[in-house]
């Protein structure tokens, strides 16, 4: 359930008050936002996915059960939007017979001892990359563990699935990622990032 | 490469789901399995990375642009299009019920040229068939607003329409009788 900040929001804005849904957006934007980023893989991308699951929030604000946690609501939204994008991503790809690359995997020896940010941009590009590799499903899963430390029900009540499916769904991740860690040799020095971290 | 229960046991390890005594007994069995051990520490090191993954802060500039799409998604001219859209429904639904009323306040009046009299009630009914029309028309333009934010609106108009003529029509024969025999 929501807090009730967020209820009056959600009220506020039903009665159609722009300004209350204002706040929701700078309450929940980082979440949205960060889902979207580790989802679609790219800054432009995630900005348009989050602005664009708001919108249908906002749009289907009269659906939202207060029984339920907004956030997780809101996530649910965005996420199905992701899965949905990365569906069409993956049909236009297979359309023009070019599959993705992981270019952006690469990362940069040339500094010797990189910056702090720099070191965290690195991470968080490399891990993309890995993340960037599972299929929509089994990205959101892991998403939605790792950053939002959901619990198996509250993904599978975001994902509408089942307890199980997003179980399996977890595990075969960790274990795909864990297979391309051994042979995905940016993703190794990725890891002597984190080590050397 | 470790079995399929070996497998879900370390999955479960990374989850903290594991009693410590299962836990133990993970241990000492990937003691004595190379392979599988290597496959642990290889998940190991995926859990740990996706757990130190920083969370990317969305850009400063993406409240702003939310709000101001959806102040553009709710401007007048955007919303005409749904306007529109009702408007051309609601229009829709009453010529499905103007059209076997029409029919019956034709076939009425012809019936009823040769009196003066039965003539001047037929276009008194059909006066105030067109009113009780226009009042309908107000009531299915709701109804059809309704169609955009409800999806159990439609279902209920497609039932009404029927109803709605069946019951008009048998009115207005019932009123006509109850004058004819007034007279």
């Amino acid at each position: 359930m929501s807090d009730p900040t967020t209820l009056d929001w959600v009220n506020a804005a039903l009665e159609g008050n722009q300004d209350a849904f204002a706040e929701i957006v700078y309450a929940y934007q980082d979440s949205v936002y960060n889902l979207c980023y580790r989802m679609l893989g790219e800054r432009t991308e995630a900005e348009d996915a989050a602005q664009e699951a708001f919108l249908r929030a906002y749009l289907n604000l009269k659906r939202y059960d207060p029984a339920r946690s907004f956030k997780t609501w809101v996530l649910s939204i965005a996420s199905n939007y992701c899965i949905d994008r990365l569906r069409r991503r993956r049909l236009q790809w297979l359309s023009l017979d070019d599959e993705p690359t992981s270019d952006h995997l690469s990362l940069s020896s040339d500094d010797a001892e990189p910056e702090p940010a720099t070191l965290m941009r690195e991470h968080s590009k490399a891990i993309q990359a890995l993340l960037s590799e599972l299929s929509p499903d089994y990205r959101a899963a892991v998403v939605l563990r790792y950053w939002y430390d959901y619990s198996y029900t509250e993904i599978a009540d975001i994902m509408d699935t089942t307890e199980s499916a997003v179980k399996s769904r977890l595990f075969r991740a960790r274990q795909a990622l864990a297979d391309k860690l051994d042979n995905n040799a940016s993703a190794a020095r990725l890891t002597t990032i984190f080590e050397g971290s | 490469m470790a079995n399929e229960q070996l497998r879900q046991q370390m999955q479960e390890a990374l989850d903290a789901s594991l009693s410590a005594e299962a836990y133990q007994q993970l241990r000492k069995q990937l003691d004595d399995d190379p392979n599988g051990s290597a496959e642990f520490n290889r998940l190991r090191q995926v859990d740990k990375m996706l757990k130190e993954a920083p969370f990317e802060r969305a850009p400063r500039r993406l409240a702003l642009e939310i709000m101001a799409r959806l102040a553009e998604a709710m401007k007048p001219e955007n919303l005409s299009r749904n306007s529109g859209l009702a408007l051309a429904l609601g229009l829709s639904l009453v010529m499905l019920v103007a059209v076997p009323l029409l029919v019956s306040a034709i076939g009425l009046f012809l019936y009823a040229a040769g009196s003066a009299a039965a003539l001047s009630a037929v276009l008194h009914h059909i006066i105030n068939l067109l009113a009780a029309v226009m009042s309908m028309l107000e009531v299915f333009m709701q109804g059809a607003r309704d169609v955009l934010s409800n999806s159990q609106a439609p279902a209920l108009l497609m039932a009404l329409i029927p109803i709605t003529g069946y019951w008009m029509l048998k009115f207005a024969q019932e009123k006509y009788e109850r004058d004819k025999e007034g007279q």
